[in-house]
């Protein structure tokens, strides 16, 4: 005689039919995502932040300048001034590339500096929520005091190339290579 | 006169013998009778009390069941309980006062909570009912006011109204549930029949005041024909519970004493059952007190059995020199007939013995007949003994003569049959040799044929191949070409990337102003993800094109090697074809050979046939010369058999000396006989048959 569970909740369902409220909705546009893009420099998968970049452009010819670092490859005309282009795999790994032709650079544009250094791959732009970015995860050696965190994409670890710490870097700073190295070039040139 | 009275002397100990039996009888019928007669009233009374155990666990479990309101468990308890009482009056006058006073002081209380019990069943049955009514229609009664909540919520009608209509759902399931509560009889019966009073009132108040409207409740009338439909069905369904309320508010003391009686009854029904069930053993012991008594019955069964037996030893003892004595005669006359059988006619039987004198007289004058008969036929026998001793000698001869004729024929025939079966296994395997041969020969023939059509469809593969190799080639600059075309998309599609990375870059300068741009260039690098993948893919499946265009081109040098060596191959088999030939004609010549030997083995036989046909011819003439001699033979036998019919007239086993001599000679001539039957019958026949061997050569 005495009602049933499944009875019971079946009148309060009735007699509160009229008085529910829709629950509100999930504001899910309102979340902050990180947007930057996805390059690779010397095979190293790395993400670029918004703002950072200036432009991304297919290698220019370039003429070298003597007595510089073995990273500089030259420098190059573009848009009616010149524009420094540096080699990305021998200012990261600090020793000599022989390998595919790298077609495309990015452009470098800080107050005092402005350069391009060689890509050797070009992706697409992507966006990252915010709480995503992992900062504890291991990185390239050659790119660790470069970066800053990361974030996975389709499995893979995409490390976040801050480009303040490299432009603040002292080795990137001064382009004129050292006297020694210098003298033999020098020598050999004359 | 001796003989009367010992007639007269066993006539008086066979009467005195079954007297003796029918007295013990009569004492064994006395005890049976005077057994039974205790037996049946123990067995009522044990039957009795086993009715009593039962009729209490019956009264304990109507009890239990009595509280589901079944109007036909309070008369099963009715008449358990009356059962019962007259079980128990039955036992009065068994001599078990103890244990029926131990069970009238148990069985009072269980009487007087029954009567109790019984005395609520009407208003138990009845509540049950509601109960049972309203369980069935409180749902309907609950959705009919459910769809007047709907109906009232659509339409202008006070907060008051709604909230009376909902209050009827919760006083339904209370009313049931204190129905409930009223029928178990518990401490709190009498709360719940207030409650229920109460509850009832209201649930009829607001009923009324929805259909009339309630100017003091603030309920406004049903105006929706739907809304008065319902409450009047709500209202029908609940009629059972409305024209009954008072009854069913004013059972709760009652229920609750007849709750309490329940509980009595099934308390005290253990205590019953054991005072019940300690009537068994009672019984048992009584029966045990009484078995005393019959010792006095025993004594009239043992009296009558003792003195039958004292009368038996007696009639057997006189019975036992009777026999001594006959045995004694019988004796005499089988030592004397053993001699008889033995062929000794001149023994004597004594007479001295009355009981085998007739007979011993008998069988003396019969062997005194037995010696002159025997004497009369020993002349007759002594002229049959020369002649029979004549015949058996000539017998004889021609039976040896028989034998050593027999055997040989029998060698010959077995030696022929030999060569006639070596002749046709040599015939069958030249046969079978010729055969084999001729399929050699024809598979050598298919051979040639075989590395013809091998040769030549070697020849075409290898010309297919080199076909395939050719526009596998082509294959390969095509898929070289495509891979190229492949590569430049891709660098395409990472030319636009750039374009997109730059749209977007410069729309950010751009800031407001740039946003349709951003979307451009995000909208761009969608495009180019799936482009990319698609890229990728068309790309990969290109490569295992190309590696599959690779691993086909070194399949079919492979091809191109493995066709070389299957010509290599035919070569080869050409060579042994051409040795298998050479030894089939060796084989040939060697079949061919070794037919002409079987065909001279077959004349050879046919000869030994002709020689056994004249063995047959001169067997015939002296198995003609046998059967005269058997028709004298016969023509003996029969006039000795005469003989010795006349001899079994006699009733003899045995004959004197004589008389031996001559039926061993008959003995003789009968195993001659079979000799020369034996040689007729199956040595013959296997002369006979061998002319049908030799024909199938």
């Amino acid at each position: 005689m005495a009602i049933s569970a499944l009875q019971s909740l079946e009148l309060l369902e009735r007699l509160h039919a009229y008085d529910g409220v829709a629950p509100p909705k999930r504001e899910d546009e309102g979340r902050m995502q990180w947007v930057g893009t996805y390059l690779g420099i010397a095979g190293v998968p790395v993400l670029v932040g918004e703002g950072e970049l200036a432009e991304v452009i297919e290698t220019p010819r370039v003429t070298p300048i003597p007595g510089t670092k073995p990273w500089v490859l030259g420098v190059a005309a573009f848009k009616g001034g010149l524009l420094p282009v540096l080699s990305g795999d021998v200012l990261f790994r600090n020793r000599s590339y022989t390998g595919r032709v790298r077609d495309y650079s990015m452009v470098i544009r800080r107050p005092g500096l402005h350069f391009a250094i060689t890509l050797s791959s070009v992706q697409r732009d992507l966006r990252f929520p915010l709480e995503d970015r992992i900062m504890d995860h291991p990185v390239d050696p050659d790119f660790a005091r470069f970066s800053l965190g990361g974030f996975k994409y389709r499995g893979e670890f995409l490390a976040v190339l801050d480009i303040d710490k490299l432009v603040g870097d002292e080795e990137i700073s001064n382009a004129a290579a050292p006297r020694d190295s210098l003298a033999k070039g020098k020598n050999d040139e004359n | 006169m001796k003989t009367k009275i010992k007639n007269g002397a066993s006539s008086f100990w066979v009467i005195v013998m079954t007297l003796g039996i029918v007295a013990c009888l009569g004492g064994v019928l006395y005890t049976f009778y005077m057994i039974q007669e205790e037996a049946g009233q123990e067995g009522d009374h044990r039957l009795a009390a086993q009715q009593m155990r039962l009729l209490s666990q019956q009264i304990a479990a109507n009890a239990r069941a009595s509280a589901q309101g079944d109007a036909k468990t309070f008369e099963d308890l009715k008449s358990n309980i009356g059962s019962f009482t007259m079980e128990l009056g039955q036992m009065q006058s068994s001599g078990l006062e103890g244990e029926l006073e131990r069970i009238n002081e148990r069985w009072t209380p269980v009487i007087d909570s029954s009567r109790n019990l019984l005395n609520a069943s009407d208003r138990v049955v009845f509540l049950h009912a509601v109960s049972s009514e309203l369980e069935k229609n409180i749902k309907p009664i609950q959705s009919e006011f459910a769809g007047v909540v709907d109906i009232l919520r659509d339409e202008q009608v006070s907060s008051e109204t709604i909230v009376a209509a909902q209050k009827t759902l919760w006083l339904t399931e209370r009313i049931a549930r204190n129905i409930e509560k009223i029928l178990a009889g518990g401490a709190e019966s009498q709360a719940a029949a207030d409650e229920f009073r109460t509850d009832a009132a209201d649930f009829m108040r607001i009923v009324d005041a929805l259909n009339n409207g309630s100017r003091i409740m603030g309920v406004d009338k049903l105006t929706d024909p739907d809304a008065i439909d319902a409450v009047r069905t709500a209202s029908g369904l609940f009629a059972v519970v409305s024209t009954s309320i008072e009854q069913i508010a004013g059972a709760s003391p009652e229920l609750r004493e007849a709750a309490q009686a329940r509980e009595a009854i099934i308390q005290n029904s253990d205590a019953l059952a054991d005072a019940v069930s300690a009537l068994e053993p009672a019984i048992e012991k009584m029966a045990v007190a009484k078995l005393g008594n019959r010792s006095t019955l025993m004594a009239f069964f043992g009296a009558p059995a003792l003195l039958s037996v004292g009368l038996l030893v007696a009639m057997y003892r006189s019975q036992r020199r009777r026999v001594l004595y006959t045995e004694q005669g019988v004796s005499a006359i089988n030592g004397a007939l053993v001699k008889i059988a033995e062929g000794d006619l001149t023994v004597k039987v004594p007479e001295n013995n009355s009981v085998t004198r007739e007979i011993a007289r008998e069988i003396n004058a019969s062997t005194q007949r037995q010696r002159e008969l025997i004497r009369n036929i020993k002349t007759p026998f002594a002229v049959s003994k020369e002649g029979i001793k004549k015949i058996g000698v000539s017998a004889e001869g021609q039976v040896e003569k028989g034998r050593e004729l027999t055997r040989s024929v029998a060698d010959s025939v077995a030696a022929t049959t030999e060569m006639v079966r070596t002749s046709e296994k040599i015939k069958a395997s030249t046969g079978e040799a010729a055969t084999t041969s001729e399929r050699n020969r024809q598979r050598v023939a298919q051979g040639y044929e075989l590395t013809k059509d091998m040769s030549k469809a070697s020849a075409d593969v290898r010309e297919a191949v080199q076909e395939t190799s050719k526009s596998a080639k082509r294959q390969g600059e095509l898929i070289q070409s495509v891979t190229a075309a492949a590569e430049y998309i891709q660098a395409l599609n990472t030319k636009i990337s750039v374009v997109a990375i730059n749209t977007r870059i410069e729309a950010e300068k751009a800031g407001e102003h740039g946003r349709p741009f951003l979307g451009i260039a995000e909208a761009i690098g969608d495009l180019l993800r799936e482009a990319e993948e698609e890229g990728r893919k068309i790309i990969s499946e290109v490569r295992m094109l190309q590696n599959l265009s690779a691993d086909n081109l070194a399949s079919m040098e492979n091809t191109v090697g493995t066709v070389v060596t299957i010509l290599e191959y035919i070569e080869r088999l050409d060579s042994s074809l051409e040795e298998i030939n050479a030894g089939s004609s060796a084989i040939t010549s060697i079949i061919n050979s070794v037919d002409d030997a079987a065909g001279q083995s077959a004349s050879t036989s046919r000869m030994i046939n002709a020689a056994m046909d004249e063995i047959r011819e001169r067997n015939l003439d002296i198995s003609e010369y046998s059967e005269s001699t058997q028709i004298g033979v016969k023509s003996l036998m029969s006039s000795m058999r005469e003989v010795a019919e006349s001899l079994s007239q006699f009733k003899i086993e045995q004959d004197e000396r004589d008389g031996q001599v001559n039926i061993a000679d008959v003995e003789d001539l009968k195993q001659i006989q079979s000799a020369t039957k034996i040689y007729r019958e199956e040595e013959m026949q296997a002369m006979e048959e061998t002319p049908d061997v030799r024909a199938s050569v």
